[in-house]
């Protein structure tokens, strides 16, 4: 008895966590789209980026879900803060931080056709699928797959990465 | 367990979300962010779908993957949109038309 009722509250508890962040992820999403302020522009990136790591957490990535915060929240939304910051000094200050919709009817328009087909036929093709349940060694299996038969993967990146690295402090300098 | 075609609808919905976003701003940092918006989007259908796969760690490398190079890509594109800045002292994509004509 008690343990079925452990697992009531459990599916419930899911369903309020996949409501709450599936709703953070699309609103922070349209507030980057209706906002015209670049800034707040960015919050709602936040707001979508940490909802999505949510999303991650209950599909059972955990590392995934970490790395997510890690490197989206920590790292690229940092760095896209920077660049309004320093693209937001000189004389003409106003205008990098000036946000100009074009055409913003036309293209929700098409947006929604697109998440039309797309809802459509991603549903069609993995909706009826029987889920696993999340493996426990989840991480371990990632960290062994990256060590043995992706490894030459991971180099490539770490190489990809020292590379970018280099080039990007090299065309940002004066 | 919540179904994934869940996933699958919020997924489809910031990928086309990030598209309108990257086609209708005329700034490239909002543009960039529109770009980072897809990159997630997708990122949510190789996990949703990798839960559902019978190898659950292909797609979880796939997105982990996918992360890096997000942030290799943000790195170069805003030290390009600084020199940008520095050169044609705005960040509207319209007006940098020196090619044009």
């Amino acid at each position: 008895m008690e343990d079925w009722m452990n697992q009531l509250d459990w599916a419930w508890l899911q369903w309020l966590a996949l409501g709450i962040f599936g709703f953070g992820a699309v609103g922070g999403a349209l507030y980057l789209f209706f906002t015209k302020n670049i800034l707040y522009g960015a919050y709602g990136l936040l707001t979508s980026l940490i909802s999505v790591g949510g999303l991650f957490l209950m599909n059972g990535a955990e590392f995934l879900a970490v790395s997510q915060i890690m490197v989206y929240v920590g790292g690229i939304l940092i760095l896209i803060m920077f660049g309004i910051m320093l693209s937001a000094k000189g004389e003409k200050k106003e205008d990098a931080l000036k946000v100009v919709n074009v055409n913003s009817l036309v293209s929700l328009l098409f947006a929604a056709v697109m998440a039309g087909g797309l809802i459509f036929y991603s549903v069609k093709m993995g909706g009826s699928r029987s889920l696993a349940e999340p493996s426990a060694e989840q991480v371990q299996d990632l960290g062994m797959s990256l060590m043995t038969t992706q490894v030459l993967v991971l180099e490539l990146v770490g190489v990809l990465l020292l590379i970018v690295l280099i080039g990007a402090s090299y065309i940002a300098k004066k | 367990m919540i179904p994934t075609s869940f996933f699958l609808v919020i997924a489809a919905l910031l990928f086309a979300i990030g598209f309108a976003v990257a086609i209708t701003k005329k700034n490239l940092i909002m543009m960039l962010m529109g770009v980072e918006l897809m990159l997630n989007a997708v990122n949510l259908n190789f996990v949703t779908f990798a839960r559902s796969g019978s190898i659950v760690a292909e797609g979880q490398l796939f997105s982990l993957f996918i992360m890096v190079i997000a942030a290799a890509e943000v790195a170069v594109a805003l030290a390009i949109i600084l020199k940008l800045k520095d050169k044609y002292g705005t960040l509207n994509p319209d007006k940098m038309d020196e090619l044009k004509n």
